[in-house]
């Protein structure tokens, strides 16, 4: 990832869990390896 | 009077006044217009300004993004309203205590982040905090606010935790490329043509 598109993938991250999506962390937060499975989907790769 | 050119474009070997040429690379920032403050992951601070751009991500076609994004990362900051009597802060221990002041959410935060709307950035200072040995930074808006960024050291055990590599303190994206500070007083400019490869110009803040 470029920082453009890292910066990017943060945002869609944050944009996850404004809408209901939950991760494993504190809060609800995404840890771990559970960012980097969201990149295909980030990627339009997967519906 | 003296004319600069600042070449973005081409690595070149720093000066020994780094952190002056660390303020060179800050100059991009001055005269671009604020747009609008977003909380991205790990509630970092961003700072989008001038010229507005679509995401590239098709997940993300309603969120607009700034030529010049200020990220703060991990690092505590206090901004001070230039059109309100009000000091924000995040994650920094100024002595307030906790029954003073009051919570604000990243949504209260988006929707009004307190820096008049398209008030251009004056000054872009970067300085060195003694006690912690990181880069601070200093933003001036036109409107009369003003934005620190103040880096605390990192935790002993922080970046070994996963073999992670370390954050940088704060970070500019622009059309240039991407100027990194920190952690502790080194810095670097990687162009837009090298990114993610690399650093083109690297320094130390002495």
């Amino acid at each position: 990832m470029d920082p453009e598109e890292r910066r990017e993938f943060g945002d869609y991250i944050e944009q996850c869990k404004r809408n209901g999506e939950r991760g494993s962390g504190e809060d609800g937060n995404f840890t771990h390896g559970e960012p980097r499975d969201k990149v295909p989907e980030f990627r339009g790769e997967k519906a | 009077m003296t004319t600069k050119l600042i070449d973005l474009r081409q690595a070149r070997e720093g000066a020994p006044d780094r952190l002056s040429e660390l303020q060179a690379y800050l100059a991009q920032l001055v005269g671009e217009s604020f747009r609008f403050a977003r909380i991205s992951y790990g509630d970092e601070l961003t700072l989008h300004f001038g010229d507005l751009r679509p995401a590239r991500s098709p997940k993300l076609r309603k969120q607009p993004y700034g030529a010049y994004v200020l990220g703060v990362r991990a690092s505590p900051w206090l901004l001070k309203s230039g059109n309100a009597p009000l000091v924000l802060s995040g994650g920094i221990d100024i002595g307030i205590t906790s029954d003073f002041g009051k919570p604000v959410s990243k949504e209260e935060l988006a929707a009004h982040p307190f820096v008049e709307l398209d008030s251009v950035v004056l000054r872009a200072v970067p300085f060195v905090i003694k006690p912690s040995n990181a880069l601070g930074l200093q933003l001036r808006f036109s409107d009369g606010s003003t934005l620190h960024v103040l880096p605390s050291p990192p935790a002993a055990d922080e970046n070994d935790e996963q073999g992670l590599p370390a954050l940088a303190d704060w970070e500019l994206a622009s059309p240039g490329g991407l100027l990194s500070a920190g952690p502790g007083l080194v810095w670097a400019f990687k162009p837009a043509s090298s990114t993610g490869s690399e650093s083109m110009q690297t320094g130390e803040g002495n």
